[in-house]
């Protein structure tokens, strides 16, 4: 599968998807004004490397914000994801959020609780 | 004509620290996001509350471009509103306003009416029932953005519906922001 990178914009994130290496990245911000015409081919594209995924696939989050649509999505390619867990191979969240930032640590903390995924909630200094 | 100042000392006298009144698009919705951000960084307004400040604003706004009536039968076209930012006595307050459907005033005040009387735990809860489900409308929503509101702002919001026509009515809320 090709690798997917988008550039971020001012209501979108940087996506960086790279199938071949197991990585998947969304970072930065997430106000789309239609979330669903943003993250329908992310899923998509997630859907069907879940098919054939490689040997291990991290799913990662740094965002500073993102609005309630955006966080729908965020757990549609958490669930996704498990379809490679349920499958017997590895697959892992990491969320991180700025050490200043609770609000973006009890998201993440959310997640852990609707996904049978392993979540890693992670504190670093965003900047 | 009213006199600058009088614009001045009327916005000091209501707390305003920012308002704007005109149509909304999402570019302009990231712009207000960026001045309210650099403002609140000016004031030094801790990390948490200014997220909280931040969150509302994002879940508000973008509201209005979901549920709001296009057809405002103002001029130019387009979803026309109100939004001012302030601050009183440590406390922040977002109010907005904008033309819905009367056909959205039930549904809308019921949703409200309901949400009013949750407490913070019940609020969460019903956020994950909502995140879990995971229904998206056709624009994007996902039914959690009053919700997001209430559990950042730490209290109830204050809401109004006043009649503007046979088919319009006007909606407006007002949100403080606690600690």
């Amino acid at each position: 599968m090709e690798k997917i990178e988008i550039e971020p914009t001012a209501t979108t994130p940087k996506v960086s998807f790279r199938p071949e290496e197991g990585y998947f990245e969304i970072s930065g911000k997430s106000l789309p004004e239609n979330s669903f015409e943003f993250y329908k081919p992310l899923l998509d594209f997630i859907e069907a490397y879940t098919e054939s995924p490689v040997g291990s696939t991290s799913l990662v989050f740094r965002l500073q914000y993102f609005n309630t649509s955006s966080t729908s999505h965020f757990l549609r390619m958490i669930k996704k994801f498990e379809k490679i867990h349920t499958d017997g191979k590895n697959a892992s969240v990491r969320w991180f959020y700025d050490q200043d930032d609770d609000d973006m640590k009890e998201a993440g903390e959310d997640f852990k609780v609707l996904s049978k995924l392993p979540i890693e909630i992670i504190s670093s200094d965003m900047g | 004509m009213t006199s600058v100042i009088d614009q001045y000392q009327m916005m000091r006298a209501n707390h305003i620290i920012f308002g704007y009144r005109g149509t909304l698009t999402n570019e302009l919705i990231t712009g207000i996001l960026q001045l309210i951000e650099s403002k609140l960084k000016e004031m030094k307004i801790p990390f948490k509350k200014k997220k909280a400040i931040i969150n509302i604003l994002i879940e508000c706004l973008q509201n209005i471009l979901y549920h709001s009536d296009t057809d405002s039968k103002e001029n130019p076209p387009g979803i026309h509103c109100i939004f001012l930012i302030g601050q009183h006595n440590d406390e922040f307050f977002i109010q907005i306003g904008n033309y819905i459907q009367q056909q959205q005033v039930a549904p809308l005040r019921s949703k409200l009416e309901y949400v009013n009387t949750l407490g913070t735990e019940e609020i969460h809860n019903l956020y994950m029932e909502v995140l879990d489900k995971g229904q998206i409308s056709a624009k994007g929503g996902a039914g959690l953005g009053i919700l997001r509101v209430l559990k950042d702002s730490g209290r109830s919001v204050d809401y109004e519906f006043i009649d503007v026509d046979a088919g319009r009515s006007f909606f407006s809320m007002d949100i403080k922001i606690s600690g």
